[in-house]
């Protein structure tokens, strides 16, 4: 953690940056996102295993589009998520300092993208065993078993939309959710309200999802949304050999065609 | 079941569709159960929803004044979901109408004193419902003046009650149009709201002003008005905010402490100073 | 209506359980299920979670849920019939369990919904809704109902507060008349005895503000830049008004299929952008410190003025459920001694 915060310091100290983005001690033991400008305020800055929220989140947030220059605490989940947000053209490579973070919190200095590609190869996204027994679970079943499985997962879901608040992909000025002529999703959530939402959320993300899991953490009731979108991104490199978040140049599979197309899933 | 359910409106047949302007229209609206007509009653500045099922409900103010009865009229824009699917109907469908709600014009302070309307746009409706409400009672009032802007002269809502206005000898209507938006038998101003108002320089004294527009018209009439020698009680506005249930409960309309369904949306200036800015 | 005080043991709470069930009455308990706890319908004592300090959701929707049908209608050709809702059908409903907190969290949302036009429906449900509620033993980082005037063992909208005393008993405080016709059908339930100090047996949870001093000191700030400050990493979603055993802010939705069709009045949360967006692209409260501060003023400032009451009961479920720390205790802490 002193590495991370000696470069952080550095950073501001040397008018490198004028933001640092990281975490610091919350309250009930929790840790939290928070906005560093001055290398005093740096004392506060921690990283340790807590620190898992995704933070990059915050790169799309006025004050971070508003400071000219930053650097930001990225474990591989954030490493990914900014070169996704770079691939679809989110933010420029000019402004961010990546201070690299390795799964088990060491530091590996700051990463420019091309760094921050290799990086992202060596630290593969990492899946709990609870939830890959449940995506064996859910791989097993038929079509309309996992159609009632996801309507029935779903059916807690008070569209609150911390999911879609946490996301650092759903960055859309204008979610789908909020346009209402015509009104692709209805606004109740209710069963199939709730599905649809999860459709279309799950089809947005296909492809692009880095699979850090914020979804899942940031939902009040638990919905393991994080499981639909890992089992879509798992499809998307199978049939497209295509994933996100390993490349700051990227064309999204579902909005491209190319010549390597299996175009089996069109039956 | 005695029907107490604040969220049912009223069932109302549109008897007859006005173009006032592109996209503005004025329905007038007739009680389909006569029980329902007989028990409403609204007074000035009050506005309800209107409902298109299966669209939704947006909010207008009630257009026609109190004082002509068995019908109610509103003004509306074609601007989002339900006010498109409110343009596209015809005379003889039926829509929902809940309210009145929301406060009034104390026209009943303003007896013996002159009145200065000034209204921008398509903030000409709850204009005219108090315009009118006041014209019928016009042996109340002293002088009577209406001063009315739009972009450009196809953007004028009520051309014909215009023309009414301004044959009558007791009304001093005053209308115009933005720079360039006048036409070539345009025999009104050219000029912004404001700074017409400020040419014509009307007497502050035993006078009542109301201004009713877009937000941008309204900031800098404040100061011509005040100008002119208007306290702050004497100046009347309306505020838009975004509703839903209209009374208090949906928790949108705020601005501060007050709920503009509520508490408005009628307000003074200077109950208007004493709200932050959050409309 | 003057308390009165009881005792109950384990297993004829138990039984009194059963027999809410036999009759008809539908009952809600904390239940937990894949490792959270939530309201939910329970048939005997053995489903229900005592041990949760508090459910991720409130008791609110028992009387204000997610989803509330407020009329439907049918298109036919030239006309449009409308039904209302049959408010008077509504089942009987037994909370159950519920921490004081959530109980107190009830009559904010009721002075929300009744006022000068009577939502009838939440009324209905709030007429049909019994709240036996049980005292905290216990209470985490998170709690600060003793700083928002409630308390562990406070009474405050129950029709039943139960306290465990030993092992096998719990002190019954009947509170209200609802309270007091569930005493009177099960008689041979309770046993008699004199007021008994609940202090041992609750929570300990130190007073950390008074609901007062923030009330006073917003009077004050509401152009500071401290908005800004604590809202910095608020991400602007919904959780902490959904699970809000306070907040009563709705939509109003269509949905129509074929030709039939239902309006539903459904949550939303000043937290949401859309919430006050104007069809032209203003939006009064466009950054999200604006929202913030709408979400404390609410609470601490306009619902004193409008309805002499404060909208926060101090559960701390929007802190747990935040999924960027923004703790309100701690924030209006720091509002408090600015
Ligand atoms: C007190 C008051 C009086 C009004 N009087 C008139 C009038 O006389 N004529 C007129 O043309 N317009 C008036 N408006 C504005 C009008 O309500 C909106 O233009 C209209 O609701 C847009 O609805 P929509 O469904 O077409 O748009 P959408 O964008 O599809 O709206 C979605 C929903 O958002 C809400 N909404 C969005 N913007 C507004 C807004 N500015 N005000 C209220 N709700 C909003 C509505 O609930 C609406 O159902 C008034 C607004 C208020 C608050
Ligand atoms: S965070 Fe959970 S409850 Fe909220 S919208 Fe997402 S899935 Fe639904
Ligand atoms: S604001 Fe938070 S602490 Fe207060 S009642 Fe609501 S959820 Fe509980
Ligand atoms: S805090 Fe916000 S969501 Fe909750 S009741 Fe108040 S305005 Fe509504
Ligand atoms: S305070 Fe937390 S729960 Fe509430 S809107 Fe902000 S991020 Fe969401
Ligand atoms: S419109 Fe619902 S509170 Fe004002």
């Amino acid at each position: 953690m002193e590495d991370i915060k000696k470069l952080a310091r550095e950073l501001l100290a040397d008018n490198k940056v004028q933001l640092v983005l990281g975490f610091e001690n919350g309250t009930a033991n929790r840790v939290r996102p928070a906005f560093f400008t001055t290398p005093e305020a740096v004392d506060k800055l921690i990283y340790n295993e807590f620190c898992i929220q995704n933070i990059a989140l915050y790169l799309k947030k006025d004050i971070c589009q508003h400071a000219a220059s930053l650097a930001i605490t990225a474990n591989p989940n954030v490493v990914r998520s900014i070169l996704q947000l770079a691939a679809e053209n989110q933010i420029k490579e000019e402004k961010i300092k990546i201070i690299g973070i390795t799964h088990e919190g060491k530091c590996v200095g700051l990463l420019d993208f091309k760094a921050a590609e290799e990086f992202s190869k060596t630290q593969p996204k990492g899946l709990k065993d609870e939830d890959k027994a449940l995506i064996e679970k859910i791989q097993a079943m038929s079509l309309e078993e996992k159609f009632d499985y996801w309507v029935e997962a779903f059916s807690p879901c008070i569209k609150c939309y911390a999911c879609r608040a946490s996301c650092p992909m759903c960055y859309c000025g204008k979610c789908n959710v909020e346009s209402n002529n015509p009104q692709w999703i209805p606004v109740a959530p209710h069963k199939y309200g709730n599905m649809e939402w999860h459709m279309m959320r799950a089809m947005h993300l296909a492809g692009r999802c880095i699979n850090c899991g914020e979804c899942n953490r940031s939902c009040p009731v638990d919905i393991p949304l994080n499981i639909l979108s890992y089992m879509l991104s798992d499809f998307v490199l199978e049939e497209f050999e295509s994933e996100a978040g390993l490349s700051a140049v990227f064309t999204p599979a579902l909005s491209s065609y190319t010549m390597v197309d299996k175009e089996n899933f069109i039956k | 079941m005695e029907n107490t359910n604040i969220y049912v409106p009223y069932k109302m047949k549109i008897e007859k569709i006005t173009e006032e302007a592109p996209f503005v229209k004025t329905f007038r609206l007739k009680f389909v159960n006569e029980e329902d007509a007989s028990k409403f009653s609204f007074r000035t500045g009050q506005f309800g929803e209107y409902s298109v099922y299966g669209e939704g409900e947006s909010t207008f103010c009630i257009a026609s004044a109190p004082t002509r009865e068995g019908y109610i009229e509103c003004t509306f824009r074609e601007a989002g979901r339900v006010t498109k699917s409110l343009a596209n109907l015809d005379e003889g469908d039926v829509i929902g109408f809940r309210g009145p709600y929301g406060n009034i014009f104390p026209i009943e302070e303003w007896k013996g004193k002159n009145l200065l309307f000034i209204a921008g746009g398509i903030a000409l409706p709850p204009m005219r419902s108090v315009i009118w409400n006041c014209l019928d009672l016009r042996e109340n009032f002293k002088d009577v003046t209406i001063l009315y802007g739009a972009r450009s002269v196809s953007d004028l809502v009520y051309k014909h009650e215009l023309a009414e206005w301004n044959a009558r000898p007791d009304v001093n209507l005053v209308t115009t149009v933005d720079p360039g938006g006048e036409d070539p038998d345009w025999k009104g101003k050219v000029g912004f709201v404001p700074t017409i108002l400020s040419e014509m320089s009307p007497s502050s004294e035993n006078t009542i002003a109301i201004v009713c527009g877009p937000p941008i018209m309204i900031k800098f009439t404040f100061p011509v008005l005040e100008k002119l020698g208007f306290t702050d009680e004497n100046v009347f506005t309306t505020l838009e905010n975004r509703m839903k249930c209209g009374f208090g409960k949906c928790g949108r309309c705020n601005v501060g402490k007050v709920f503009v369904c509520k508490d408005g949306p009628v307000f003074t200036l200077k109950q208007m100073k004493e709200l932050p800015n959050e409309y | 209506m003057e308390i009165i005080n009881k005792l109950i043991d384990k297993s004829a709470l138990a039984t009194l359980i059963e027999r809410f069930t036999k009759s008809g009455k539908e009952v809600f308990a904390p239940v937990k299920s894949k490792g959270i706890s939530e309201f939910a319908r329970v048939e005997t004592i053995q489903d229900i979670d005592f041990e949760t300090i508090a459910t991720k959701q409130s008791a609110k929707s028992l009387v204000f849920p997610k989803v509330e049908k407020i009329l439907s209608y049918e298109k036919t050709f030239d006309d449009v019939i409308v039904n209302n809702v049959d408010y008077t059908q509504f089942p009987e409903v037994i909370a159950f369990g519920n921490r004081p907190c959530d109980a107190a969290g009830f009559i904010p949302l009721d002075a929300i919904f009744a006022g000068e036009l009577v939502d009838e429906i939440f009324k209905a449900r709030l007429e049909k809704l019994t709240v036996i509620s049980i005292s905290c033993k216990k209470a985490d980082d998170y709690c600060f109902c003793t700083s928002v005037n409630g308390g562990p063992g406070n009474t405050t909208g129950s029709d039943i507060l139960l306290t465990e005393t030993t092992a096998d008993e719990y002190f019954v405080e009947i509170v209200t008349e609802k309270g007091k016709a569930i005493l009177d059908a099960n008689t041979d339930l309770f046993k008699d005895t004199a007021a008994i100090d609940k202090t041992p047996f609750l929570a300990k949870l130190e007073q950390q503000f008074t609901q007062e001093v923030i009330n006073e000191k917003l009077n004050g700030i509401f152009e500071s830049d401290i908005w800004d400050k604590q809202a910095m990493r608020c991400v602007g979603c919904g959780a902490c008004a959904f699970v809000c055993p306070a907040c009563g802010c709705f939509d109003i939705q269509d949905e129509t299929k074929g030709k039939n069709g239902v309006r539903h009045r459904c949550w939303d949360s000043c937290g949401f952008k859309i919430f006050t967006l104007h069809t032209s692209g203003h939006n009064p409260r466009e950054k999200q410190a604006q929202r913030w501060r709408q979400r404390i003023y609410h609470k601490f400032s306009y619902q004193p003025e409008q309805q002499k009451l404060f909208g926060c009961v101090g559960c701390g479920r929007c802190s747990r459920a935040c999924p960027s720390d923004m703790n309100i205790a701690e924030h209006l802490k720091e509002i408090a001694v600015l």
